[in-house]
């Protein structure tokens, strides 16, 4: 029996031996997660908010020949640049001419007619003062003679009106710009305000931008913006100031504002469109609107409530903080709820829960 | 009929039939079809259902929602998961497990669905039924090329597929990883809104001037001239030059003008695949059911090694995941497990029994498993770790019968027994008694037969092995021990064990004083047999233990609302290290799944629903002891390298389940209950020892750019809701709006805007709508107003409920002893009218498997008591041989909480095998016993006597049984481990105290007192 009884606890405990050596300690001290870490800084205050608006050149006119006619000189395309004062177009002038020399015929013949009324009405004068007519027959003369005047009166004027519609069958621009559309062809006939092309000034452009009611306040003329303008990608940004703020919403609860351009060196037009930023000062109401990476910003999983994780470095854990998200381009979120000072995490929140120990890598 | 008698008078015919089984049972064991494991049907399919456009909740309730009911209409089915996505709905639909002709089911589920197809809302596709999401590929096919040209590898790879067809027995090869080329026309918001034109009028335009070439025939009396009309584009110069007229303006432009036309891949890329580091095209092959692994995986490797042959010099083949090398590798290795354990056995049973004894027993072993395999391969049994584990169990067990047959001759003959006589008389009185026992042994095995489940699928050939292996054993120890015996064996043989003998004295002594104190010693046994039920109460308890592949896998998850472009370049990282030779000389290979689930390439494993910000790796080390090792430097790393990345590493696994997966599942209507709920528990696990890995399946919320449309203005503006979401669509996701031929391609054209645009949300107030009915355009800030805000990127239901299933993984205590802690922490109730508490996971699917095996154990139970009455016509010693059960799991339990081995199914299987066993040496005992007590005058005397004579034959089949799977404890791996361990420990106390135990009750019940002799 002793013999047995050897075998088996030697068996036992070889193997038990055996097997125990076997066994792994799958045992793993936990170690923290790692995450990404940044400060809230002056850096990330948000300092402007942009908007985009459509650039319109600050002078704008119809062009219309005030009178009727057929034109029979038109050299305007679009796109031509023209100075003040410059001829546009004419229109036939011969019936202008013609009406200008009638009026002058019937002013020589007004001119006659009062020249005889006017020799009648001294030696009328003269025999009235001997009495050798009476005054009531005299007042007969005297009133042929004033309508005779009247009548030369009239006529000059009418020859004026007729000189100046012959000055009017000439277009000339009223200021310098460019041709943006025109609307007629040579040989056309034209009435008179009929529009034939349009002008814009190309000296001074503004930015027209529609600003939520949530923004509006924070706008005032005077302020400064920064202009980019979307076609122009080779060129620099245009500086502004904001000439105009609304003062009445308009439908949607949006006011419009308009941005007058400075130093214009870009070939702008009117109709690009443009992203405004307006820059704002410390003191506006934004001064408490960070942008931080929408990586950052993660949601409550029961009410989905934005949050950041904030490092607390005292006791090496995050803790929730609910922030408000207002604004997001795709990478960068503006969010309000920090303070200047708040370490937050920026990537690796989606795994974290409240109060759990990290590793802080800062970026 | 005497079967021993029969076999003396036919000697001639047992010799050939040895030499029958012999040669055929080689045969059959060479040609038998193998595999890793058994075939496990997965009777899981997906229902997918693309619906552009929906949100997650919009999805759930006009798509998933009337799916799921629909597909609940089919009684056949046990499981509902539906997964609601923005813009695709993925219902995943699970049968009762007694299932097994799944196609008729799968129609119905067809025809089911299609009946939904009307009540689905317009933005809709119609659902696609995915039935053979269940099958496993034989092997992984990468295609890379040094150049990482894309388009050459998806060319390349539609030959290489046509090639590997040609392999007999390739039943479906599906191409992963192909980045679709697309044309992609860009065009920037303010061009358009400069012309004043509609995208959709330079749609129309596109479209029309891409007809698709008409033929007609003319005909006359002699000829038929085929003609043809040109008008499609033949290539990207075409779509350039394309013509479109600006409405009102009667001018003609070209596209070119307004587009930047670009031929590219599709962007962002979906089921993105690398092998290694390379970007990669991935051929899943599957090979035909019932066909040889083995024979199928070299004739693909030589297909595959002539491929590669005739491919441009740039172009590289790789199998990243190869089954037919696996199970090659594991085959040998479970061959080598049997080999060695045979030797083993051979040698003790030698040892005891004297060479000539010895090898006349010890050729029944290999005979009987020869049987065994004749009946594999006509039952279509392949080899695999299962068939193979039952030839290993079997061992311990059909030793007994040649042992008892040949040590009751030579006991015979040593009391002056002629050799014959002796060996007629052993089979003819150990006939019976012996089929009893083997009996009882195979009923033991009944339930893995009867369940109705997948692990009933898994262990079922196990059972038939067993019952086939010990019926033959028995067979042979009956008729051909007993005339081998009277031709070889010595009369003398039995003197020679001196070891034997003397347990056998020293027994004979000590069973006098424990009938003597009977009462104090079945005291001593209950008191053992309490604590060790006790101490099992401490064994940490695994379903199935880790497999020990060279393999290892990785699953990352980004945050939801990741792109799929951070998911690739994380993951090309990861790779990058894992890739790099210095750092980690223990990786071979590696293929990497970015954005979706990848292909299933393991039975149990499902690959996930595509999501962009998750990826899948499986990483192929050179040495399976390099996987765990690598597992942990890996997480190091991923642990100390990325932020944004919650990885999940797991071993590969043996069986049907996970180990240490916990699911736990939270279902109801509120949501929001859900989440506190889902919170609570994740919150409490964190806080059970072991436990990693938690997270739930809603992911995070993500970001959500809200746009409210003011109805108002949008219709004073002439907009319609439709015409903004069209044109939003298409700005940023691009809308496909013809489709370019190329060779047996097609390539869709697509609209979208410019990059810039695309990516920059800051652009979406400026972005311009074009109202037809006003012809304008109208800025989007104008009608609508945007509203940041967060939702979840998908809704989750299980049976038509929402849930949110929690994961975890414990890997040291165990699932069971979890779900035991969580229950007990948590202060919520498990079940309220907002949510209820579902525990799944690993130990709900060994607690479902051990439900089913133990429905079928009262079966086993009432047959084995039949068998026990008609052999011992005795209630009494019937319970008697019964009570011996318990006592077999003292030394197993004991031993299982020492060595803390996972207690599992691999476990209950070694249980059940030593209940065999046990029951064995009852019958035997009592058999002996009444016997003796026939012609003895002395009872008690007659007791103590039967019982030492059985204590050789015991004694020797349990140190045989015991050394022989010593070699498997050690070196069989950890399959093995915790079933070596029960039957060892288990065996070793058990068959002490039966011995004991057996002849101390049958005095008690049978009031045969204690005389000092």
């Amino acid at each position: 029996m002793n013999n047995l009884q050897k075998l088996i606890c030697l068996i036992l405990f070889v193997s038990i031996g055996l097997i125990a050596c076997q066994k792994n300690d799958s045992k793993q001290a936990k170690v923290p997660k790692l995450v990404e870490v940044s400060k809230i800084t002056d850096a990330n205050l948000v300092k402007a908010r942009r908007f985009t608006g459509l650039v319109a050149a600050a002078k704008i006119t119809k062009l219309s020949f005030e009178e009727a006619g057929t034109i029979n000189y038109f050299p305007l395309l679009v796109g031509k640049r023209v100075k003040k004062g410059e001829l546009l177009g004419k229109l036939d002038d011969e019936p202008y001419l013609l009406l200008v020399r009638l009026r002058e015929q019937q002013l020589n013949k007004a001119k006659a007619v009062e020249q005889e009324k006017e020799i009648t009405y001294i030696a009328q004068k003269q025999m009235l003062a001997k009495k050798h007519i009476s005054k009531i027959a005299f007042k007969g003369i005297e009133s042929a003679y004033q309508a005779a005047q009247q009548d030369v009166k009239a006529a000059t004027t009418q020859l004026k009106i007729a000189k100046r519609s012959l000055h009017n069958t000439r277009l000339f621009a009223p200021f310098s710009g460019v041709i943006v559309k025109t609307f007629v062809r040579k040989h056309m006939f034209v009435g008179a305000g009929t529009v034939v092309a349009e002008l814009h000034g190309y000296e001074k452009y503004e930015v027209s931008v529609d600003l939520p009611d949530t923004y509006i306040n924070s706008v005032h003329v005077g302020d400064k913006a920064i202009v980019t303008v979307f076609a122009l990608s080779g060129h620099k940004p245009i500086s502004g100031v904001v000439s105009e703020v609304g003062q009445q919403g308009l439908a949607g609860l949006v006011f419009s504002a308009v941005v007058s351009l400075e130093k214009i060196d870009a070939p702008l037009k009117s109709g690009l469109s443009a992203e405004v930023t307006f820059l704002k000062s410390k003191s506006s109401s934004l001064a408490h609107h960070f942008y931080v990476p929408l990586s950052s910003v993660i949601a409550r999983k029961h009410d989905l409530q934005a949050m950041v994780f904030v490092y607390n470095k005292e006791h090496g854990v995050v803790q929730k903080r609910s922030v408000t998200v207002l604004h997001t381009d795709g990478k960068y979120a503006e969010i309000s709820g920090l303070k200047l000072g708040d370490v937050i995490v920026v990537s690796g929140s989606s795994y974290l829960t409240d109060n759990e120990k990290v590793r802080v890598k800062f970026l | 009929m005497n079967l021993t008698k029969f076999a003396f008078k036919q000697s001639a015919m047992v010799v050939f039939a040895l030499l029958a089984i012999v040669v055929y049972g080689l045969y059959a064991y060479f040609n038998c079809p193998s595999q890793e494991d058994p075939n496990i049907l997965i009777r899981e399919a997906v229902i997918y259902t693309a619906c552009p456009g929906l949100d997650p909740q919009q999805v759930n309730l006009l798509v998933t929602e009337k799916i799921e009911r629909k597909a609940r209409e089919l009684p056949e089915i046990d499981e509902i998961y539906g997964t609601s996505l923005s813009g695709a709905s993925i219902v995943h639909v699970w049968l009762k497990e007694k299932y097994f002709n799944l196609r008729p089911i799968w129609q119905e589920l067809r025809s089911k669905i299609h009946d939904v197809i009307p009540d689905l809302p317009t933005e809709a596709y119609p659902p696609q039924v995915n039935d053979s999401y269940g099958l496993v590929a034989t092997a992984v096919l990468s295609i890379t090329s040094d150049q990482n040209n894309l388009a050459g590898i998806e060319k390349i790879a539609d030959e290489v597929r046509d090639g590997i067809y040609a392999v007999p027995n390739t039943e479906k090869i599906v191409i992963e990883g192909v980045q679709k080329e697309k044309i992609y026309l860009e065009t920037n918001n303010n061009k358009l809104a400069n012309f004043n034109i509609s995208p959709f009028i330079l749609i129309d335009a596109l479209k029309r001037q891409n007809a698709v070439s008409s033929t007609g025939i003319l005909q006359n009396n002699k000829h038929n001239i085929v003609f043809s009309a040109t008008g499609n584009f033949n290539n990207i110069n075409d779509v350039k030059n394309a013509v479109f007229n600006i409405p009102g303006a009667n001018k003609l432009l070209h596209f070119s003008d307004i587009f930047t036309i670009k031929r590219g891949y599709v962007s962002p890329a979906s089921n993105i695949v690398y092998s290694n580091q390379k970007p990669a095209v991935a051929l899943a092959i599957y090979m035909s059911p019932g066909a040889n692994i083995l024979k199928y995986g070299k004739a693909l490797y030589a297909k595959v090694a002539s491929i590669q042959k005739n491919l441009p010099a740039d172009y590289r083949l790789s199998f990243s995941i190869s089954q037919p090398e696996r199970v090659a590798h594991s085959l040998k290795g479970f061959q080598r497990n049997l080999y060695e354990t045979v030797a083993v056995v051979l040698l003790v049973i030698i040892l005891f029994l004297g060479l000539r004894t010895g090898l006349i027993v010890g050729t029944m072993v290999p005979l009987s498993i020869l049987i065994a395999v004749i009946y594999m391969y006509h039952a279509g049994i392949e080899l695999h770790r299962v068939s193979i584990a039952a030839m290993i169990i079997s061992l311990g067990l059909l030793v007994d019968n040649g042992i008892i047959v040949a040590e009751n001759i030579m006991f015979r003959v040593s009391e002056g027994m002629d050799r014959k006589h002796a060996a007629l008389e052993s089979g003819k009185h150990l006939a019976i008694p012996l089929l009893t026992s083997t009996l009882t042994t195979i009923i033991a095995f009944v339930p893995l037969l009867m369940s109705q489940n997948i692990v009933g699928e898994y262990t079922r050939a196990l059972a038939q092995v067993i019952a086939v292996t010990l019926l033959g054993s028995w067979l042979l120890s009956i008729c051909a021990v007993p005339l081998f015996c009277y031709w070889f064996q010595h009369a003398t043989a039995n003197k020679k064990n001196y070891f034997i003998t003397h347990i056998a004295k020293a027994f004979h002594n000590n069973l006098g004083s424990a009938v003597k104190n009977s009462k104090k010693f079945m005291l001593l046994v209950v008191i053992l047999l309490l604590s060790s039920w006790f101490v099992m109460g401490m064994v940490p308890k695994k379903f199935f233990p880790a497999s020990e592949r060279n393999q290892f896998l990785i699953n990352l998850d980004l945050p939801a609302g990741y792109s799929i472009n951070q998911t690739d370049n994380t993951v090309k990282k990861l790779t990058k290290w894992l890739g790099n030779k210095k750092v980690n000389p223990q990786i071979k290979s590696s293929i990497s799944f970015v954005g979706f689930g990848g292909i299933r390439f393991f039975l149990t494993l499902s690959p996930f629903d595509p999501e962009p910000h998750k990826a899948f790796i499986v990483v192929n080390t050179k040495d399976s002891k390099d996987a765990l090792p690598m597992i942990k430097k890996t997480e190091n790393y991923l642990r100390n390298n990325f932020v944004n990345v919650r990885p999940r590493l797991k071993e590969m696994w043996l069986g049907t389940t996970e180990p240490g997966l916990l699911r736990i599942r939270v279902v109801g209507h509120d949501y929001i209950s859900l989440i506190n709920v889902a919170d609570i528990i994740k919150n409490k696990l964190k806080h059970i020892s072991g436990t990693t890995g938690i997270y739930d399946d809603w992911d995070n919320p993500v970001y959500k750019l809200s746009l409210v449309i003011d109805q108002v203005k949008a219709e004073r503006a002439g907009l319609t809701y439709r015409e903004i979401a069209n044109t939003l669509y298409a700005f940023y996701k691009g809308i496909k709006i013809s489709e370019y031929r190329e060779h047996n391609k097609k390539i869709d054209i697509v609209v979208r805007a410019e990059k810039s645009e695309r990516e920059d949300l800051s652009k979406l107030p400026s972005l311009t709508v074009y109202s037809d009915r006003t012809g304008k355009d109208v800025p989007l800030s104008q009608v609508a107003k945007f509203k940041p805000t967060f939702e979840y990127s998908k809704v989750k239901t299980f049976n038509l409920q929402n849930a949110i299933t929690i994961y975890g993984t414990n890997k040291t205590i165990g699932t069971q002893r979890v779900i035991e802690q969580l229950t007990k922490s948590l202060a919520i109730p498990a079940k309220t009218d907002n949510y209820e508490i579902l525990f799944t996971g690993e130990q709900k699917k060994s607690a479902d498997a051990e439900n089913e095996l133990f429905k079928y154990v009262p079966i086993a139970i009432i047959l084995i008591i039949i068998l026990l009455i008609l052999q011992f016509n005795s209630l009494m010693d019937t319970v008697i041989i019964l009570s011996t059960i318990p006592m077999a799991f003292i030394g197993s339990f004991f031993a299982l909480w020492v060595t803390q081995v996972d207690f599992g199914f691999m476990a209950v299987l070694g249980l059940m095998s030593l209940a065999g066993i046990i029951i064995n040496n009852g019958i035997i005992l009592v058999d002996s016993i009444k016997e003796e007590l026939t012609h003895a005058e002395q009872k008690f005397e007659a007791v103590l006597y039967a019982s030492s004579t059985r204590v050789r034959p015991i004694v020797m089949a349990t140190i045989t049984t015991i050394l022989g799977l010593i070699p498997l404890l050690m070196f069989g791996g950890p399959l093995w481990r915790s079933m070596c361990i029960v039957i060892i420990f288990g065996l070793a106390i058990g068959s002490l105290v039966t011995l004991y135990v057996v002849p101390v009750l049958y005095c008690w019940v049978h009031r045969i007192a204690f005389s000092n002799r």
